[in-house]
């Protein structure tokens, strides 16, 4: 479906509640995930998707197609998992439990556990970062966002969010090839 | 005078940095996604949410329209009360100066040729 069809759906939803129920369903998986990764845990993850459905609902009809639907969606689920941590009064942190198992159908099993290590090393890496630059990074290769959503889910300009996504890159490449460096 | 040390100055390029490759930032992407893959959401809580959420849409629905027909029926007794007072301040002006016969609406004393009285 192309962005001006969405547009309908959205003008259609701001009168008719089965017109929400199609949009709800589209992005339910997405931000469940979102704060999934940013709670670590179901319930909450349930609780703040619902807040976040809920408050699209009630302000749907202000709701004016300036960006995208995904980004001011992201945006109402971003604020309020910060307003979940502030809460709480600790900084979200993206859960990098879940490491999934790297397999290599193709290479020697030495190799995919050099790459294994090497990918959990960055991720290590990601989960020392500032929170603004996890969800950046979250943001851009997870929910695959263009610069200009994540500059709206951020509340920044987009050159500020192409600027500190080239930082994060660099800073993260220059571990990695330091890491690389002392095992060699 | 301006001191040289109160000039600040942007070092750009300060750690000479190679930018980073198409293949790099692929590697970060095809890492981080593997180390996030999706969750699904329980399907009953995905259903039960979704109950909840078009209940709720309805009813909001349903407000609007009562906020509307209350609206629109608030106007109509508004326009009714404000053409009736205002047809009755006119009507009691008009009565007002018939009482006091001056020459406007009192055809007689406009018609009536001049040193006739």
């Amino acid at each position: 479906m192309g962005e001006g069809d969405e547009y309908a759906l959205i003008k259609q939803a701001q009168n008719d509640p089965q017109a929400f129920g199609e949009l709800y369903r589209r992005y339910v998986n997405r931000i469940y995930n979102y704060h999934y990764r940013h709670t670590g845990n179901r319930a909450d993850a349930e609780d703040l998707t619902s807040q976040t459905f809920q408050r699209a609902l009630r302000y749907l009809r202000k709701y004016r197609h300036r960006g995208t639907f995904q980004a001011w969606l992201f945006k109402i689920a971003h604020n309020l998992m910060a307003n979940h941590h502030r809460d709480r009064g600790r900084h979200p942190q993206v859960t990098m439990d879940a490491v999934a198992p790297l397999v290599t159908e193709k290479g020697q099993p030495g190799e995919a556990l050099s790459i294994r290590e090497e990918t959990a090393h960055l991720l290590h890496v990601i989960s020392t970062l500032p929170e603004e630059r996890q969800t950046l990074i979250g943001l851009k290769f997870v929910e695959e966002l263009s610069n200009a959503e994540i500059a709206e889910v951020l509340g920044r300009t987009e050159g500020a969010v192409k600027a500190l996504y080239y930082r994060t890159l660099h800073y993260l490449r220059e571990i990695m090839v330091e890491v690389e460096s002392h095992e060699a | 005078m301006k001191h040289r040390w109160e000039t600040t100055y942007i070092t750009l390029n300060e750690n000479r940095a190679l930018p980073v490759s198409a293949v790099e930032e692929a590697w970060v992407a095809e890492a981080v996604r593997q180390a996030w893959p999706p969750v699904t959401p329980p399907a009953d809580f995905v259903v039960a949410l979704e109950q909840e959420l078009l209940q709720e849409a309805a009813r909001r629905q349903s407000i609007r329209q009562r906020f509307r027909q209350l609206a629109g029926f608030l106007g109509i007794l508004g326009g009714g009360i404000f053409s009736l007072v205002g047809g009755m301040l006119l009507w009691r002006s008009w009565q007002q100066k018939e009482a006091e016969g001056t020459p406007r609406g009192n055809l007689a004393g406009v018609l009536a040729p001049a040193g006739s009285s």
